[in-house]
C-alpha cells in the first residue's frame, strides 16, 4: 500500500511538472514521436513488402523439362523420386499435348505455328512447387541443382531474380530504418536528457527542502523518471498518431493513385503488437533519458 | 536525547561557527539557545539534523551518531526530528495543507488521514481557513506559523525551532510557546534557538548561551 502510494505520488508529481513546464516538455515529446514516426513509417514498408514478398515466394515453381522420348517406365521412376521429396510441395505432369495446348491459349495469334513444323516442339515437363522451409532463394538454387541432375531431366528452369530484388530492396529498407530510427532514438535520449537536467535547476531548492523534512532519495528521484517515462510514452502515442495518418492519407492514397496498391489488404496499418512496441519503445528512451540525468545532475541525498 | 563532545564547525579556515562545544540536553527537557547574532545557534540546530556534519567532535541524537549515519538513513533520523527553520522552507508550489502534509505524505501515510492530521495541527496554530493557500500568499507570521504546523505534525520526539516567533505579535508569540510547553508535555525535547529574552524571562527554562561559537552559560 505505501508502495502503490510512492507511486501514486510520483506520476501525479510527474504529471503536474510535465504541465507545468509544457512548453519545453513539448520538444522532448516531439523529438521522440518523430523518431519513432520515421522508424514506424519504415517498419510499414518494410512489413508491406515482406508480405508480398511472402505472397511471391509462394509461387516459386520449378519446371523440369524432361528428355524427348522418354519411357513410361522412365516417367514413372521419377514420379516416385518426387513423391520422396521433402523440399517439394507439390509436382504435377505437363505432358507434350497439354504443353501445346497451353501455348495455344497463350499466345492467340500464333497458334498456327506449330501445326507448321510436322510435330510438337514442346517437351513434356514437371511442374515443381517448394515447400515452404526451402524457398530461400539460396535453397531454391540448391533443390534446382539436385532435381537437375535426375535422370530424363533435361533441364530445370526457374525465376528467381523478382525475389531477390525484392529481399535485398527489404533488407535496405529495415537498414535505413534501423539506422535513421536509432540515431534519432540517441537524439531523442539525449533531448530527454537535457529537458531533465533543467527542470531539476529549476528545482535544486524545492528538492533541498524536501530533503531536509524526511524525504528519502527516491521520493525525490521518482518523479522525475515518472516524467521521463510519460514524455516518451506520450511521444509514442503522437508517433502512432501520426504514423496512422500518414498511413491512411499518404501512402495509400499515393498507391494507389498510381495503382501501385497490389490488393486492398496490403500495405496494412502496424499491427497492435508494434503500437504497444512504439509506445514501451518511446517510455524506454524517455526512461533512460531521465535515469541518465538524474544521475548526473541531482545530487547525491543529503 | 542530544549530547555533543568537543564540537568544531568551521566554514572555511576563519571562519569558526562552533567552537568546542560540549552539551547535553536531556529527553523531555524544554531547552532555550540563545546568543547574539552570528554566535552559531542555527549551526548548532543543522548539525543536530545532519544538514551538516561536523568538522570535529561527536554528535549523539537520540543514542545514534548522527555523523556515522548512512546517508539513505537519514532521510528516517528527519522524520523524527520536527524543524521551524529560521527562513521557513515551505515549499512555494504547494499550497499550505500540502506544505504541511508531505512529511506524512513522504512516509506513505494514507490521504485521509494526513488530511485529518493537517488539519488538526493548522487548527492548533490558528491557519485552518488558510489550507489551500500558497505561501506567498501568506504574511510573513502565517508563514512562520505553517512551518511550526509542519514540525510538528509527525509528534516528533525532538524538536528543533530557530527563532520561531521572530515574526510573531507578542501575544501570538506566547501562544505558540504555549503549544511548544504542550508538546513538550506529551514527551516531546523541545530545542528553541531565539534572541527574545522577553519569551526566554516568561518562560523560566533552562538557557544555553553561545557567544562566537562558544557555550557561555548552559
Ligand atoms: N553556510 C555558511 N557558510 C559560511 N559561513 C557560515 C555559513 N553558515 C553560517 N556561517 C557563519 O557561521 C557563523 C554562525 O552562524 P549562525 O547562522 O549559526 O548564527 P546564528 O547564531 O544563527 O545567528 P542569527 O541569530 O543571526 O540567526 C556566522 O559567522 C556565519 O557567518
Ligand atoms: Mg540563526
Amino acid at each position: 500500500m505505501r508502495f502503490v502510494r510512492a507511486i501514486a505520488y510520483c506520476v501525479e508529481e510527474a504529471f503536474v511538472e510535465l504541465w507545468r513546464n509544457r512548453l519545453v516538455n513539448l520538444v522532448s515529446i516531439g523529438t521522440i514521436a518523430v523518431s519513432l514516426f520515421i522508424l514506424g513509417i519504415f517498419l510499414t514498408v518494410s512489413a508491406s513488402l515482406n508480405q508480398l514478398l511472402e505472397g511471391w515466394a509462394g509461387r516459386v515453381q520449378l519446371t523440369l523439362y524432361l528428355e524427348e522420348g522418354l519411357s513410361a517406365s522412365d516417367r514413372e521412376q521419377l514420379d516416385l523420386v518426387l513423391g520422396n521429396s521433402p523440399e517439394l510441395e507439390s509436382f504435377q505432369f505437363v505432358s507434350k499435348e497439354d504443353a501445346l495446348e497451353r501455348f495455344r491459349s497463350y499466345f492467340p495469334e500464333l497458334s498456327t505455328l506449330p501445326d507448321l513444323l510436322e510435330s510438337n516442339p514442346l517437351p513434356a515437363s514437371f511442374e515443381v512447387g517448394v515447400a515452404p522451409d526451402f524457398r530461400e532463394p539460396d535453397q531454391v538454387r540448391v533443390v534446382a541443382r539436385r532435381l537437375a541432375g535426375l535422370d530424363g531431366v533435361s533441364e530445370v528452369d526457374y525465376d528467381l531474380l523478382w525475389i531477390e530484388r525484392l529481399t535485398g530492396i527489404i533488407e535496405l529498407v529495415q537498414m535505413i530504418g534501423l539506422t535513421i530510427g536509432s540515431a534519432l532514438a540517441i537524439a531523442s535520449v539525449f533531448t530527454i536528457f537535457n529537458v531533465i537536467k533543467l527542470t531539476v535547476y529549476g528545482r535544486q531548492e524545492e528538492i533541498g527542502i524536501m530533503r531536509l523534512v524526511g524525504a528519502t532519495h527516491a521520493y525525490i528521484r521518482g518523479p522525475f523518471l515518472v516524467e521521463g517515462i510519460l514524455q516518451g510514452g506520450l511521444g509514442g502515442g503522437l508517433a502512432l498518431g501520426l504514423l496512422y495518418v500518414a498511413h491512411q492519407y499518404l501512402l495509400r492514397e499515393a498507391l494507389r493513385s498510381v495503382q501501385l496498391l497490389p490488393s486492398d489488404d496490403w500495405l496494412q496499418f502496424v499491427p497492435p503488437p508494434a503500437w504497444a512496441a512504439l509506445i514501451l519503445g518511446g517510455m524506454f528512451v524517455g526512461l533512460l533519458g531521465s535515469a541518465l540525468s538524474v544521475r548526473k545532475f541531482l545530487a547525491s541525498p543529503v | 536525547m542530544i549530547q555533543t563532545f568537543h564540537v568544531y564547525m568551521n566554514y572555511g579556515r576563519d571562519n569558526i561557527a562552533l567552537n568546542d562545544v560540549t552539551l547535553e540536553i536531556d529527553r523531555g527537557e524544554f531547552v532555550f539557545l540563545t546568543g547574539p547574532s552570528g554566535a552559531g545557534k542555527t549551526t548548532f540546530l543543522k548539525l543536530i539534523f545532519r544538514e551538516e556534519v561536523p568538522s570535529q567532535g561527536q554528535i549523539l541524537v537520540n543514542g545514534r551518531n548522527v555523523s556515522a549515519i548512512p546517508e539513505a538513513k537519514i532521510p528516517f533520523l528527519r522524520r523524527n526530528i520536527g524543524v521551524v527553520f529560521q527562513d521557513f522552507k515551505l515549499l512555494p508550489r504547494k499550497t499550505v495543507f500540502e506544505n504541511v502534509a508531505f512529511v506524512l505524505r513522504v512516509m506513505g501515510i494514507a490521504k485521509l488521514e494526513r488530511k485529518r492530521r493537517a488539519f488538526q495541527i493548522l487548527k492548533q496554530v490558528g491557519l485552518h481557513h488558510k489550507m489551500n493557500s500558497y505561501p506567498l500568499q501568506l504574511s510573513g507570521g502565517e508563514q512562520q506559523r505553517v512551518a511550526i504546523a509542519r514540525a510538528l505534525i509527525n509528534e516528533p520526539v525532538l524538536l528543533l525551532a530557530d527563532e520561531p516567533t521572530g515574526n510573531l505579535d507578542p501575544e501570538l508569540a506566547f501562544e505558540i510557546m504555549s503549544l511548544f510547553q504542550e508538546i513538550n508535555a506529551r514527551g516531546t525535547t523541545v530545542l528553541v534557538a531565539t534572541h527574545d529574552r522577553d519569551l526566554i524571562m516568561r518562560l523560566g527554562k533552562r538557557v544555553i548561551l553561545l557567544e562566537k561559537g562558544r557555550v557561555a552559560e548552559s
